[in-house]
């Protein structure tokens, strides 16, 4: 994403309140653009149907469930294809981008639809709800890959302006329809708003990039490549998300008969609490991530420019510096953000018309967002690294934390009912900051030793002779052999 | 197990040329012995063509790619800083383009007996211990050179020799290998792991040929010359490079248990690259006598002109332009001449084109002939004088060949030239010159010597026969084979051919 992040940091340093206001709306929606769209969305369809008195439960919580589960499903196709994005952008190539946005999305739809249907038709409503929600749970997960494509797009604008037109036709579609079809209609109303997203974002695509073909499905050998950046991104979310689902399945309630579980008190003072990160995610991503790409581009710079190992180490201790830097301005950032929102708690269950418990689990879920959200940080960084096997690790620690701490809250009463993302996510972001120091610390090594050579050849057993020694006997004893060489006329 | 086995290297039996004949009439001489052959080769995917018919006493014959960079599963022990430390000299002497502590790493790095080696090469290639031992040795000699290349030049240095370590090698009572560099390190590896002895032999100087070989070759990045540097102008990553086999030249020396030589020039030069001169001894190639004598019928020699002939390859290193440029100071003063040049013309066509329009250019087309491929044994009975101006040669056999027919020479003076001419020992030079030595590239001296022989042709007659004394006498092959069959002999302990089946 580094590569719109450069441009709307440009209008933040032009030092006027336009060019300030710009960069950090922009920024705000092309970074979290989904969420905002989602919590906006659901604060004020809620406020909408509680006019109305209309039911709402099954529709927040089908909502809840799209985004949870398509964030963890989508989460390894998203990696996966920006990782395969970033190597065809390494190499000049910008003809992937469409052609691979449309492969993906086939994919990912066709799965996601499939798993979705699968899921809904289990709950007991009616099957033209079943086809929305499926649909609905394919769509997010389109906007949640859009994500990955519009990182390299230069007009933000447009990019930005999807997820603001995406949230007002939501919102209007749903509250028209809803009115008229109830669950039903508000559900299509969200479809369609981010039908509008994908659509305006694809239009975005086909301005900015030309492609030579209709499809291509490289991205998918990147899941052979590195299966581990796949793993760490399902997992990240699984954390998060399973410290909230831990309640469903315990002290939930059914929302419809079978599999639609629910604990009301926590799942939108979550989603509430997720917001609290906003802040920081857009600082991260204006100067934090633009100005470690910086510095990441100096190390190699370095490497590439034929400098000694001392300009190279150099340029690695004021990455890391920087690195450490970054990572405490974006602590103390997120601490005067979640200390504020704890503070206001008051303030925000009166608008919100939370109750009391609503409230205490809206502050445990904001303190749980804490670390995530430097978690998340770390991540990236370990993404840029390609420290795929540690970003695995590292989500996997702060899944069993969150499970582990998640269980614990069940038997310590239902105040402490969030406080799992918290132990989880601290326990994950101590391991992952310990992995990504060590490891940054010794970037040299890794860099030099992770390089391919060009006359690699993988191992075949017909390399070495029946004593285990390098080498092909083409007379033994006496006897000319038969010679299995892949290239060459022998005689 | 196996008498002799062959350590090639770009020679024998895929590459026709000197070295390779060489081998292959020593195989063919000694049908009682049982060889084997591994061959070195730089990729699996080279195309090779056996250029030889394989004589019966080939049993074995290993070939093993070079640079493929292959990571074979081994079975891993637990690390061992031991190890590390026992490698670090060995790995860091040969950066410096030294010889030292093979003897600590062998264990580490190849097999013997049942034992497997300490470190894998792909602990050798990529673990964090190899990075230390490479940037340690980076800042000990080259801190402000290209990191990169430095590392680049590292793998492809050392990856190769690890995995050499590992290579096939049948068992056998002798190792011979017929140069120092990759084949010699091989030689030596297999000496250690058998525990049996090596030999070298050296027709040109492998460390030479390398050294004008990486000075010209422009796949090497090229830095600011090192304060201090040996060579200025070579860079750090050249000199690394001729450092690698500098310091597989010395360890070869080192270990050998017996090093060959073609003549005296030869001999200095493995003293200056390192080999222990009490290990060095000189036995020059020698020519097939009856073959070339079959043609010594001067008596038919067509009388009139004076023919004057070059028998090598239209290619540079033979400095044929020096050669056209002598023809003509010639002709000015030898009526009748003519000229011929016996050899290849497609070797180098740019070359060749360059040399045609000299001959032209001079006025000389109706003197000089250019032969191409010819059976040279038709054309040295009737020839006057050979002339050899190269610019570089080992033992040159083309004059040998010449003296079986009484045919004197003009050669300049480079490898053993010298000694064909004017003889090694006392006794050898009391039979009198067979012809005269001229400078390198010196057209003028080369003519002189040409039309000195001719205005005297009793003297001319004389030479030839000092030639024709000279080869019978030291260059056989006969004689080159006993030596080396009593050598090989001396080795196998007179248990030459047990235990194989053939």
């Amino acid at each position: 994403m580094a590569g719109i992040g450069f441009q709307l940091r440009r209008f933040t340093q032009e030092g006027t309140l336009r060019g300030f206001i710009k960069g950090y709306y922009n920024a705000a929606l092309v970074a979290a653009g989904p969420w905002v769209l989602t919590v906006i969305s659901l604060i004020v369809i809620g406020y909408l149907m509680r006019q109305n008195a209309a039911r709402t439960e099954l529709f927040l919580e089908t909502i809840i469930y799209i985004y949870a589960f398509s964030l963890i499903t989508t989460a390894p196709f998203q990696l996966i294809v920006t990782r395969y994005l970033a190597d065809q952008l390494d190499a000049q190539k910008l003809t992937a981008h469409i052609p691979s946005f449309l492969s993906v999305s086939i994919v990912s739809a066709a799965f996601h639809y499939l798993v979705g249907f699968v899921f809904f038709a289990q709950v007991d409503v009616s099957w033209v709800y079943t086809m929305i929600s499926s649909a609905l749970f394919a769509m997010v997960s389109l906007v949640w890959l859009l994500l990955a494509f519009v990182g390299a797009v230069r007009a933000f604008h447009l990019v930005a302006t999807s997820f603001t037109a995406g949230t007002i036709v939501a919102i209007v579609s749903a509250y028209f329809l809803g009115l008229r079809v109830g669950d039903v209609g508000y559900l299509l109303g969200m479809l369609v708003g981010n039908s509008v997203i994908v659509a305006i974002g694809l239009v975005a695509l086909a301005r900015e990039f030309d492609s030579a073909k209709s499809f291509d499905f490289e991205w998918l050998s990147f899941f052979k490549k590195a299966p581990s950046l796949a793993l760490a991104g399902a997992i990240y979310y699984a954390a998060i998300w399973s410290s909230i689902m831990i309640y469903w399945f315990t002290v939930g309630d059914p929302v419809q008969h079978h599999v639609l579980y629910a604990y009301e008190p926590l799942d939108l003072a979550s989603f509430y609490a997720q917001m609290t990160i906003l802040p920081a995610v857009i600082i991260f991503y204006v100067h934090n991530e633009t100005g470690f790409y910086e510095d990441y581009r100096g190390f190699y710079n370095a490497v590439m420019a034929r400098k000694p190992l001392s300009v190279i180490e150099r340029q690695r201790e004021i990455l890391t510096e920087n690195l450490k830097d970054a990572l405490v301005n974006l602590t103390l950032i997120q601490a005067v953000v979640t200390f504020t929102t704890v503070c206001f708690a008051g303030q925000i269950q009166q608008f919100l018309e939370m109750s009391e418990l609503e409230r205490q689990l809206f502050v445990n879920m904001t303190l749980g967002a804490f670390p995530q959200a430097i978690l998340l940080f770390v991540m990236v960084i370990m993404f840029y690294f390609q420290l795929y096997p540690e970003s695995a690790v590292t989500a996997t620690v702060a899944l069993i934390g969150c499970w582990a701490v998640g269980g614990w809250t069940l038997l310590a009463g239902e105040n402490t009912y969030g406080l799992g993302l918290l132990g989880g996510t601290l326990l994950g972001l101590v391991v992952g900051l310990y992995l990504l120091f060590n490891r940054v610390g010794r970037l040299e090594y890794l860099t030099f030793s992770s390089q391919p050579m060009a006359e690699e050849k993988p191992f075949r057993k017909d390399m070495v002779a029946a004593t285990g020694g390098y080498g092909i006997y083409y007379i033994r004893n006496g006897q000319r052999q038969s010679v299995p060489v892949p290239k060459g006329d022998h005689e | 197990m196996l008498d002799v086995v062959f350590m090639c290297e770009g020679t024998y039996p895929f590459v026709p040329g000197g070295v390779s004949s060489w081998i292959h009439s020593l195989i063919e001489g000694m049908p009682e012995l049982k060889f084997g052959i591994v061959y070195l080769v730089p990729s699996e995917e080279d195309e090779l063509k056996f250029r030889y018919e394989m004589p019966e006493n080939v049993v074995d014959l290993v070939v093993v790619p070079l640079y493929d960079i292959v990571f074979k599963p081994q079975s891993k022990t637990p690390f061992q800083a031991a190890a590390w430390q026992e490698v670090t000299p060995f790995v860091k002497g040969i950066l410096r383009g030294e010889s030292v502590g093979f003897d600590q790493a062998f264990p580490h790095l190849s097999p013997r007996g049942d034992r497997e080696p300490t470190l894998t090469v792909k602990e050798l290639a990529n673990s964090y211990q190899a990075w230390e031992v490479l940037t340690e040795a980076y800042r000990e000699n080259y801190p402000k050179a290209s990191f990169n290349d430095f590392f680049w030049s590292w793998r492809y240095a050392f990856l190769p020799l690890f995995k050499l370590c590992l290579a096939e090698v049948p068992r056998a009572r002798l190792y011979h290998t017929v140069t120092t560099g990759w084949s010699g390190f091989l030689a030596a590896v297999a000496a250690k792991r058998y525990q049996t002895p090596f030999i070298t032999t050296e027709h040109g100087l492998y460390v030479n040929e390398r050294r004008i070989e990486i000075s010209q070759a422009d796949w090497i990045f090229v830095d600011a010359p090192r304060r201090g540097a040996l060579e200025v102008g070579l860079g750090t990553f050249k000199e690394i490079w001729i450092n690698l086999f500098l310091a597989l030249g010395k360890l070869c020396y080192q270990h050998t248990d017996h090093i060959y030589t073609l003549f005296e020039g030869n001999r200095r030069k493995e003293i200056e690259f390192g080999a222990p001169e009490e290990k060095i001894e000189i036995i020059p190639n020698g020519v097939n006598v009856e073959m070339f004598q079959s043609h010594e019928i001067r008596a038919l020699k067509p009388s009139g002109a004076f023919r004057v002939g070059l028998v090598g390859r239209v290619v540079p290193i033979k400095d044929i332009k020096t050669f056209i440029k002598a023809v003509r100071f010639m002709s000015a003063e030898i009526d009748d001449l003519e000229v011929y040049i016996l050899g290849p013309t497609d070797e180098d066509e740019d070359y060749f084109a360059e040399c045609q329009t000299m001959v032209e250019a001079l006025g000389l087309s109706d003197i000089v002939v250019f032969t191409d491929r010819v059976d040279v044994r038709a054309w040295y009975p009737i020839l006057d004088v050979q002339v050899l101006t190269s610019i570089s040669e080992g033992q040159p056999l083309v004059l040998l060949e010449g003296f079986c027919s009484g045919l004197p020479a003009v050669a300049s003076d480079v490898g053993a030239c010298r000694e064909i001419i004017y003889g090694r020992s006392a006794e050898d030079k009391a039979l009198g010159p067979a012809g005269s030595v001229t400078w390198v590239g010196n057209a003028r001296q080369t003519a002189e010597a040409v039309i000195a022989l001719q205005k005297n042709p009793a003297e001319l007659k004389k030479r030839g026969e000092a030639g024709r004394q000279r080869v019978m006498k030291y260059y056989r092959r006969d004689q080159m084979l006993d030596d080396y069959r009593s050598i090989y002999h001396s080795y196998t302990d007179g248990r030459v051919g047990e235990g194989v089946k053939v």
